[in-house]
């Protein structure tokens, strides 16, 4: 893959969330608050699914996914993380699982949103996703299957994102398809009129498009994973877990 | 999540519906296929020819008279497929428009009618035929077979494989590749997409060489078309690193297929064995991985060979190897440690049951217990990711509990007819077999050879003896110090086959030294007066009787004996003996708990000296002791060792 070393992902890195994040795991606050709080805003959708997955009813699952995220900006959880664990995926797994059965045996009813500032989580928005998604999936899977799209999901986001900041939102509804479609599909004559200009114009940013979705989508992975060298590791498994949905 | 707005709808790039939930309503897997599975360099704008809208029905009719095309089937990376009529013989056939931008490049024609010569000879039951080619209306076609089923990925997609209708999808597509293969002709694009199932469930290749066809090495076909044939997943290694590849590349595909029928998943970097995932035949781990290897020439070298190697498979789906695996999983234990400690469990547990004599066994029994608890522990922590650890624990004893009633049902009739361990109760084997030891009699033996060591009921025992002859209906046996006896054959059990455990010896016992009247005393106080010796005190003092050197003995104890009487003694008397022993120096013992005092008549007393193993008493005194004056007799001196360090 010649995206695996593109040369301007390098800077990025130093401060990518999970890093900044460990590297600050003996006291969260200010940067790494910061980071791991964005971290989780992302990614809190794949807990509540698996969660759900796990059982749990949309209530409980709400509640569970509100207070681990409480618990997991309040205590000590990172520090029982080793550098070289990994991904945050695999982390926040991780976690999630012990938090649960630890919850489960305590049986005892969760405050909601515990000692921390409530987040307006949408998670009605998440149950919807929960029940359009394939329930014959095992609660690990549905949990990959639903990172790997939320990470999908937000590359998507800021590619339109930026697409708006240049006014050209219009632009993106057109060439979007490009991105899923193979270039033998690919009817540049139809972009072209869609964003009114000439076919060779549409090739070009289609080409343009492609390649700022791959960085984008490499930089968010950067984000969730600990060392430089996991960026590829991470990034396969995404398209792999992609690759089955 | 941003707009997911669209209802569900299909993919137009691979045809399978995508998720109201997908980003942008695009279909998530073409996104992660397209901008990481391949390299998307940019085409350029000197490329001219324009892409085309796929054409519809109606569009295609005029090209097609002889054709009645009824529906679009689907669009793919290698063109459109239309599901038609052939009206000359009223059967359905898939119209396949291949690459429609490609209509004008004179080497992709003539490419194209190689490749489709080659392919409408192969004539083979699964794979998908084709009936004719050619171009019209400036399209490349295929006429093709029409098969009515679903192709694998969507079955996949309806129901996960069970370990059998995954292999069972093997043999046939191997006979196809080969037959393909021997007649020149590589598929280079296998993948479930491109399997079909028809509503038979019969499996046929589709799209035989078309990978080829539109990516030949070599041919001017710009920048975007450099890129492998293929489907990188599916992709043999030599595939997607241009190197040159061969049929042993669709060996690779076809294990990776075969990969993901068993497991669901593709395989990873750090390839897993399959039966690391699935509970599977591990055999098949070796058949998968063979065909998966990296190189070329480590893998299955013919699709023929792979064939056989999946059918010897499905021949004998069990032999011994493969059942205690089985076993296992059924109990679910599913680690390799797991499994390791509970066949120490198991083989102890069967072991130990024959091995040990009357209903010891019963105690025995928890050595298979704490190995299988062990078992369970390992099982336990290997879970502990999955969060169902309790199943193994609370399975725990019903397992045990099944497995203990197993081998009892196994170990109660070998012990009554086959094998059975026995403790010798008596000494009358020794020194061969020492009484308390622990043998194993076969009880199957009839004929019996002289020198045998036969056991066999005597009363309500089991004893030992040595067979001097065999007779018609009894056996001639001898034990130690006994005469010859005559055994009924109805008495023996067995045959001793082992001595599995050989007790110590019994203590022994041996008189070092008896004195007689002829021995004179070393003191002059002692004189012989008929059978003994008199003392006469007259004040308190130690009389020194005898001394000898003694062999060489340790680990017993030493026990000066005699016999005494008295008169008139005033304060007691009684026994002592010096023990030296180099090293350690010399010691003494008397006998203060039992003296004599006064007058009184014959007695017995002893005094005794207790050696360790190690410590070898070379010399030996012993004495009579009287405290104050009278007369004392004594008689019958005797030293005498008992103990595992004295020889007989």
């Amino acid at each position: 893959m010649p995206t695996s070393s593109t040369p301007e992902s390098t800077p990025l890195f130093a401060t990518t969330r999970w890093s900044v994040v460990l590297a600050a795991r003996d006291g969260v606050a200010g940067d790494a608050a910061t980071a791991l709080d964005h971290l989780c805003r992302t990614y809190w959708p794949s807990l509540y699914g698996y969660a759900r997955r796990r059982g749990y009813s949309p209530h409980d699952a709400e509640d569970a996914t509100q207070a681990f995220f409480a618990r997991l900006l309040e205590k000590e959880y990172l520090q029982a993380v080793r550098r070289e664990l990994g991904p945050f995926r695999a982390f926040l797994q991780m976690a999630f699982k012990r938090f649960l059965a630890k919850e489960r045996d305590k049986a005892a009813a969760l405050q909601r949103g515990g000692g921390c500032t409530q987040v307006s989580w949408d998670f009605p928005g998440a149950e919807t996703r929960f029940a359009q998604e394939a329930p014959h999936l095992p609660a690990d899977e549905a949990f990959e299957l639903q990172w790997a799209m939320t990470v999908l999901a937000t590359v998507m986001q800021a590619l339109r994102e930026e697409f708006r900041a240049a006014g050209r939102e219009q632009d993106f509804e057109v060439l979007k398809i490009a991105l899923s479609t193979h270039r033998d599909g690919l009817r540049y004559d139809e972009m072209a009129a869609g964003i009114g200009a000439s076919p060779g114009a549409a090739r070009v940013a289609v080409h343009r498009l492609r390649k700022r979705f791959r960085e984008l989508f490499r930089n968010e992975v950067a984000h969730t994973v600990a060392q430089q060298e996991g960026v590829d590791e991470e990034l396969r498994h995404l398209v792999s877990v992609l690759a089955r949905a | 999540m941003s707009d997911s707005t669209s209802s569900s709808r299909t993919c137009a790039n691979c045809g399978a519906p995508v998720a109201t939930a997908a980003p942008e309503g695009l279909c998530p897997r073409c996104v992660a296929a397209l901008n990481f599975g391949a390299d998307t360099a940019f085409t350029g704008d000197g490329h001219t020819t324009a892409t085309m809208a796929s054409p519809t029905p109606e569009e295609l009719t005029p090209h097609f008279p002889q054709l009645e095309i009824i529906e679009c089937l689907g669009r793919g990376g290698m063109g459109v497929v239309y599901k038609a009529r052939q009206k000359s013989l009223n059967r359905l056939v898939a119209l396949k428009l291949l690459a429609p931008e490609r209509a004008n490049d004179p080497q992709f024609a003539a490419r194209f009618e190689k490749e489709a010569h080659a392919l409408a000879a192969l004539n083979h039951p699964h794979i998908v035929g084709v009936y004719d080619f050619g171009q019209a209306g400036g399209f490349y076609f295929l006429l093709m077979e029409f098969v009515d089923g679903v192709n694998l990925r969507q079955a996949m997609k309806a129901g996960r494989f069970t370990p059998e209708q995954a292999l069972a999808v093997v043999p046939p597509v191997c006979e196809a590749l080969q037959f393909a293969h021997e007649h020149g002709i590589v598929h280079r694009d296998i993948k479930p997409e491109n399997l079909l199932l028809d509503k038979d469930g019969r499996v046929k290749i589709a799209d035989f060489g078309i990978a080829k066809m539109l990516h030949a090495e070599g041919a001017d076909v710009g920048l975007a078309e450099s890129q492998p044939a293929g489907t990188p997943q599916y992709m043999a290694p030599e595939q997607k690193a241009h190197r040159v590849t061969d049929h042993r590349a669709d060996i690779y595909s076809l294990g990776v297929v075969l990969y993901e029928l068993l497991t669901g998943e593709l395989p990873a970097d750090k390839l897993q064995p399959p039966s690391r995932k699935v509970q599977i035949d591990v055999r098949l781990d070796e058949i998968v991985l063979r065909a998966l290897e990296t190189k070329p020439e480590l893998r299955w070298q013919t699709a023929a060979d792979f064939q056989t190697g999946v059918e010897t498979m499905i021949a004998r789906p069990q032999t011994h190897a493969e059942a205690p695996q089985r076993l296992y999983h059924l109990m679910g234990y599913h680690t390799p440690w797991g499994q390791r400690l509970l066949k120490l469990s198991l083989i102890g547990l069967l072991g130990f049951l024959g091995f040990v004599p009357g209903l010891e066994f019963m105690a025995v029994c928890s050595v298979f217990f704490v190995f299988m608890a062990f078992a369970s522990l390992i099982e336990w922590r290997h879970r502990g990711s999955q969060l169902d650890r309790s199943l193994p624990v609370r399975k725990w004893w019903q397992k045990a509990l099944v497995t203990v009633i197993i081998a009892i049902v196994i170990v109660i009739p070998l012990r009554a007819w086959v094998l059975e361990a026995y403790v010798i109760p008596v000494t009358s084997m020794e020194p061969e077999l020492p009484a308390g030891s622990r043998v194993l009699v076969w009880k199957l033996t009839r004929q019996f050879a002289p020198g045998d060591i036969v056991a066999h009921k005597h009363g309500d025992r089991t004893w030992v003896s040595r067979v001097v002859r065999e007779k018609k209906e009894q056996l001639i046996v001898q034990r130690n110090r006994w005469p010859e006896e005559k055994l009924p054959r109805a008495d023996v059990i067995g045959k001793v086959v082992s001595v599995f455990w050989r007790a110590s010896p019994a203590p022994r016992s041996a008189v070092l030294r008896a004195f007689k009247t002829t021995d004179s005393p070393i003191s002059k106080l002692a004189v012989l007066d008929g059978e003994a010796w008199r003392v006469d005190a007259a004040e308190a003092q130690v009389v020194s009787l005898f001394e000898l050197p003694l062999p060489d003995i340790d680990d017993c104890t030493i026990t000066y004996r005699a016999k005494m009487k008295s008169e008139d003694v005033k304060g007691r008397a009684f026994l002592e003996m010096w023990c030296r022993v180099p090293g350690f120096g010399e010691s003494f013992s008397r006998g203060l708990d039992k003296t004599i005092t006064g007058s009184n008549d014959w007695a017995t007393f002893e005094i005794p000296f207790f050696l360790k193993k190690g410590e070898k008493a070379d010399h030996l005194k012993l004495n009579l002791n009287v405290e104050g004056t009278g007369r004392v007799w004594i008689k019958d001196i005797e030293v005498i060792a008992n103990g595992a360090g004295v020889k007989p």
